[in-house]
């Protein structure tokens, strides 16, 4: 998505008689990589459309209050990136797990996903990275698969970029450690 | 093993047919409606509650077990299996929960080193010394504490400490 695209979503947006065609072309433009990053994250299909849903209602309530000082594309992957963290928080405290954790959880229902098709060596790596910390997670997933750059991702997460190199290296030294010994 | 040379970025999220077409007048509904939408967590809450209650007559049938078999050695068994728990739970949340400034007092309350060298802004990033993790090469803001894991569950559980999860 270019800066252009980004004048033209927001100024038709901006208008009455436009407002309906601006949002269409923002949800068409993003609904794809805003639904691929939320999905890594809370893995299931059902709880990715809620939050994309939500990440779209909350970016056009807001929309004015967007500056153009980062892109449209990073404002929107902030909203994702909350609205998931703030899922996952009260996923955390609301469901009963006797051991391990919501991610563990969350790992194992991969294998019984009907909208997830990996063969057995892709599923682990999901699996690897489930078991990472929230944070180290995040920043592996926006790099390694948004092949975000780490100073956007500094945006996104209000985190200097060495502290974002540093949780990367160690999720990824995390992920090998666990390919290796699964 | 590489993770980036091994495997491929391939998507294998896949979603319904026709999602991404219709999620404009869905979200166009509901923006219309004025109605963000409330997370359904509680949806499986009748099976959390059997499984917790199939868990808990678990712990009890173990519990009471031991209490028939071992009648001498009652409240070291309640004791133990109490232990047990708590050190679960306590190894859980040192792997998931403690943001970056609870973990920081954590290592300070138990690390023998300069506590000023925590608080150089320079280190980012504290590790256990058994996590495995070499420091990044000309890197500054890593640091290796010292404390081992089982360090901190045992310090945790001599204070009683209680996680939140």
């Amino acid at each position: 998505m270019t800066g252009n695209s980004d004048d033209l979503i927001r100024s038709l947006l901006r208008s009455d008689a436009n407002i309906q065609s601006g949002f269409r072309l923002l949800v068409n433009e993003y609904s794809q990589q805003l639904y691929l990053l939320i999905r890594r994250l809370v893995i299931t299909h059902e709880d990715a459309n809620d939050i994309l849903q939500n990440t779209f209602i909350k970016a056009f309530k807001n929309i004015n209050s967007f500056r153009g000082e980062s892109s449209l594309k990073t404002w929107l992957c902030k909203i994702a990136v909350n609205e998931s963290l703030t899922f996952l928080k009260i996923k955390r405290k609301r469901t009963f797990v006797f051991f391990g954790s919501i991610e563990s959880k969350m790992a194992n229902s991969l294998k019984t996903d009907e909208y997830f098709r990996a063969d057995e060596i892709s599923l682990k790596l999901n699996q690897a990275i489930l078991k990472l910390p929230e944070k180290q997670r995040l920043v592996f997933n926006l790099r390694y698969y948004d092949e975000l750059p780490f100073e956007e991702i500094s945006v996104l997460l209000n985190t200097s970029t060495g502290a974002l190199k540093a949780n990367y290296h160690i999720a990824f030294k995390k992920i090998e450690k666990f390919l290796l010994t699964h | 093993m590489n993770p980036e040379n091994k495997y491929n970025k391939e998507n294998y999220f896949k979603v319904p047919d026709q999602y991404f077409e219709n999620l404009f007048n869905e979200v166009v509904d509901k923006v219309e409606n004025s109605k963000p939408i409330k997370y359904n967590i509680l949806n499986n809450s009748g099976k959390r509650q059997l499984q917790f209650a199939i868990s808990m007559a678990a712990v009890l049938l173990v519990l009471f077990i031991f209490y028939i078999l071992m009648p001498g050695s009652k409240n070291e068994i309640l004791t133990e299996v109490y232990n047990m728990e708590m050190k679960e739970a306590i190894t859980v949340y040192l792997q998931e929960y403690p943001d970056e400034s609870e973990i920081e007092d954590l290592f300070c309350e138990l690390s023998e080193k300069d506590i000023k060298l925590f608080n150089n802004n320079q280190v980012d990033v504290l590790y256990f010394s058994d996590d495995s993790v070499p420091p990044l090469k000309n890197e500054s803001f890593e640091l290796d504490t010292g404390i081992t894991r089982e360090d901190m569950i045992n310090y945790l559980m001599n204070e009683e400490f209680v996680p939140e999860l």
